[in-house]
This record gives structure tokens, sequence and C-alpha cells, in this order.
């Protein structure tokens, strides 16, 4: 029976007048009711703890960002590029059946070519190694860091 | 630390571009309260559910925005409430739309206990109408509730479900339907299952507001049902007058629903020192049949909004 009071309420409330826009009360004030719209609407930072709340988050919000879009790439690379220079590198040769120049000369270009690939800004010889293989012959080893 | 300090102690380590739209809010009000109280008589300091709360939101579209409200109360008085600083009031988080209306979930205020307005002139005070005309202003947790938005004009809609989270209990279910307009308010509204499954309540209110002049009314009709409640009804009607920075209040009320005939009525005066501040004078009485000795409270008191 009461339920059904309700619903001719409802049907009762159809008709509609004009709303009026009211003032802002004290969120305290509004909190109360459930008149959701006016209390998360209506601005009450004006003035004490707000005001100085709403202006510290508007001063972060103004600090220009120190990266872009492009930032994380540029980072990447130079980190690769940080890496590379803390790293020491080898480049090895083939064996060397026999060690005389124009052999050796090949070798040695193949070498610097392989390690002017690796590091863009160039490169600096920390060792230049000659290792016995197993099958006795000798292998030219390179130890490099990137600039 | 304490459980209730922990929203505290979030927001304050939280980066402020996730406070936006953060806004602190509350209220102090406090008596200075002489109570007679079956048959005992003792002067106290009161705090009248003094409260802060933080509320936001976030816009996720142009129609739609996250909105959220953690409100507690704080006794001014003794510091702690049962040894809790903070005690939880309205706290909800939801979703908000300008044409489709509000969805909350959480702990708040019944659409029943809402639609009753400002009808009650004191509220928060001795003389509130909980105190021994109704026990259905109620605040009920494990809630969900749909509210109608401001474009449906002068009409207010919500209806809220109450999940008992108790096995064989009927979870329970409040709404409320409300006008307002032209300074002309009127609401009805029902409980099913709230205060106690197998309790049904109806609510009626009106206010009227001409000129200086406040008047308002509220029936309530409560049935038992299965539960241990009382049934029977209850009334009560209040007026207020103001008279430049003088607000006089009277109310009176009889019920039957939380004590069998039970009376009350309260007369009271605020003086406006500001638009956040006001001091408070008043006196409640409440007599039943089952009381052997009346009730009385005479108060002084300030309030201040922030």
């Amino acid at each position: 029976m009461k339920l059904s009071i309700l619903l001719l309420a409802l049907g009762l409330g159809a008709s509609s007048i004009i709303w009026a826009e009211e003032a802002c009360e004290f969120a305290v004030e509004l909190s109360d009711s459930h008149d959701f719209e006016d209390f998360h609407n209506c601005e009450q930072a004006t003035s004490g703890l707000n005001r100085l709340l709403k202006g510290m988050v508007k001063r972060e919000a103004q600090v220009p960002l120190k990266t872009t879009n492009r930032a994380p790439a540029r980072a990447l690379i130079q980190l690769e590029s940080e890496l590379k220079h803390a790293q020491m590198m080898e480049a090895e040769s083939a064996p060397l059946e026999t060690p005389t120049p124009a052999p050796l000369v090949q070798q040695r270009l193949q070498l610097f070519a392989q390690m002017t690939q690796a590091c863009a800004k160039g490169f600096s010889l920390e060792a230049e190694e000659y290792r016995p293989h197993a099958s006795g012959e000798l292998i030219l080893t390179y130890q490099y860091r990137c600039l | 630390m304490n459980k209730a300090l922990l929203p505290l102690a979030l927001a304050a380590v939280m980066p402020l571009s996730a406070l936006a739209d953060v806004t602190v809010y509350g209220k102090a009000s406090v008596s200075f309260q002489s109570t007679d109280e079956a048959g005992d008589t003792t002067t106290e300091v009161v705090s009248n559910s003094s409260r802060i709360g933080v509320k936001g939101s976030e816009s996720l579209s142009e129609d739609l925005k996250a909105i959220y409200k953690f409100e507690f109360e704080v006794q001014v008085d003794d510091g702690d409430k049962d040894g809790e600083i903070f005690t939880q009031r309205n706290i909800y988080v939801g979703l908000q739309s300008k044409t489709k209306g509000t969805v909350i979930i959480g702990k708040f205020d019944t659409p029943l206990k809402v639609a009753q307005k400002k009808i009650d002139l004191f509220t928060d005070l001795e003389g509130d109408i909980k105190s021994i005309l109704t026990k259905n202003e109620n605040r009920e947790s494990n809630s969900l509730m749909y509210s109608s938005p401001k474009a449906w004009g002068p009409i207010k809609a919500s209806v809220a479900y109450i999940a008992k989270e108790e096995d064989g209990v009927d979870d329970g279910t409040s709404m409320s339907l409300a006008y307002s307009s032209g300074g002309i308010y009127a609401a009805v509204a029902y409980d099913q299952d709230v205060e106690t499954e197998g309790a049904e309540v109806l609510r009626v209110v009106t206010q009227l507001n001409f000129g200086a002049f406040q008047l308002g009314a509220l029936y309530e009709d409560q049935d038992a049902g299965s539960s241990s409640l009382l049934d029977g009804d209850a009334w009560m009607i209040s007026a207020k007058y103001k008279i430049d920075k003088i607000v006089l209040k009277a109310q009176f009320g009889e019920s039957d629903t939380v004590k069998t005939g039970a009376e009350t009525f309260s007369l009271g005066a605020d003086y406006i020192l500001s638009k956040r501040t006001k001091v408070y004078t008043y006196f409640t009485h409440e007599e039943a049949d089952s009381m052997v000795d009346d009730n009385d409270y005479a108060g002084v008191g300030i309030e201040l909004k922030f």
C-alpha cells in the first residue's frame, strides 16, 4: 500500500517547472543533501586552506614538462652510448694461417670496419692481442671502447 | 596507526596532481549544556556532529565525472569517540552524469533520511528528531544508490539498495521522491528492511518558505512487520523566523515508534556573526509513557563552518 502511494506520487510528479540555479552553499551544508551536482560542482576553494591547496596544484600543473615524446628514444640512444663507452669490447679476426703482411693488413682492415660500424662516434683501441687458435693458427683480437 | 587516520595520511603523501580537485570542508559545533536526564543533572560540553571532510572529482568526459567524498565526525569536546579520533560519516565513490544522474557506492544517509531536508531545526542537537521521534534517520553501510540529475527540474528521485551481507537476511531498500520549487518543498519516502528486516516505513515531508518564515511538517508511519520495532506513527512540525541576524526556532513532535507516548518540543535562537559563524542557544524537553522522569536540555554553543 505504501509502495503504491509512492508510485502515485511519482506519477503526479511528472509535471515540471523551470529549475532555478541557486547560489552555492557551504559544502558542509550541501553534504547533508543528495544534491550531488551542487555539492561537487560548486567552487568552494576561494579562501582559506582550499585556496592554498588549489594554488599549489595550479603551480604544479604550470611547471613545463622536461621531456617530450622524442625524449625516451634519445635517452635510450644516450644510455646505449654510455654503456658502450664503459664496456670493453672485442673484435676478433679469422685464424691467420700465415702471419704474412698481406693477410694481416686485410684482417686488420676488416676489424677496423667492424669496430667503426659498432661505434658511430669512433673508438679507441685498448689492446692488440695475438692468441693461438686450437688449430695452431693465430687469431688477432682488438680490445676497444666506443667514444 | 589509527585506521581512521589512514585516508588522511594517504592524502598527505599523494602527489598534488592526484589531488587536483580536492576540497576540504567541515564544521565545528560545540555547546555548553545543562542536562537533566532521567533525574540526573549534569553540566556538559557537547560536540554536535562536528566534522571534517574531503571531496573531489575527476572529469572523464564532457558529461561524466568520477566523484568521491570522505567525511568523518570529530569529537571537539572529548577528542575521541570510543577511542576513535575520526568516526565515519558519509563516504562514497561514484559516477555523475549531468543528464543521467549519479550513482554512488559506499556508506551514506538513506534517501528516506535525507528527504526530511532541513525540517528538523534542531538536527545534531539534543532535539534532533532521531532522539525520540524516529528510528529511521539511518546512515547505512554497503549501500548503492542512484539519484536523478538536476536536469529533471524540480523533481528529485533517489533509490538505494542496502546489502545486509548476512545469509538469510533480506537486503534493504530506501527510496524518495521530492519536489522543490518556488519556496515549496514536498517529499515522500519509503524504507523496506532498512532499520531492521521486516520493517516498512513511509515518510511524508513538506516545507514552506515565504519571506522570513519557514514552516515544516513531517509524518511517518512505521509498520514493524515481523521485526521487534514498534508499530505506530510519528509527526512533527517546525517553524523558523529570521529577523536580521537573529533566527528564532521552534519545534514540536509526538511519536509512538521509539517510545510509546513520546512527546518533545524545542525552542532555540541563532545569532549570526558571519556567513560562517553563529552562536546559538536551545532548550529541549522530552517525555514518554515509559519515562519516569522527563528529560530537559538547555545549552549555548558556537558553530563555525569551513
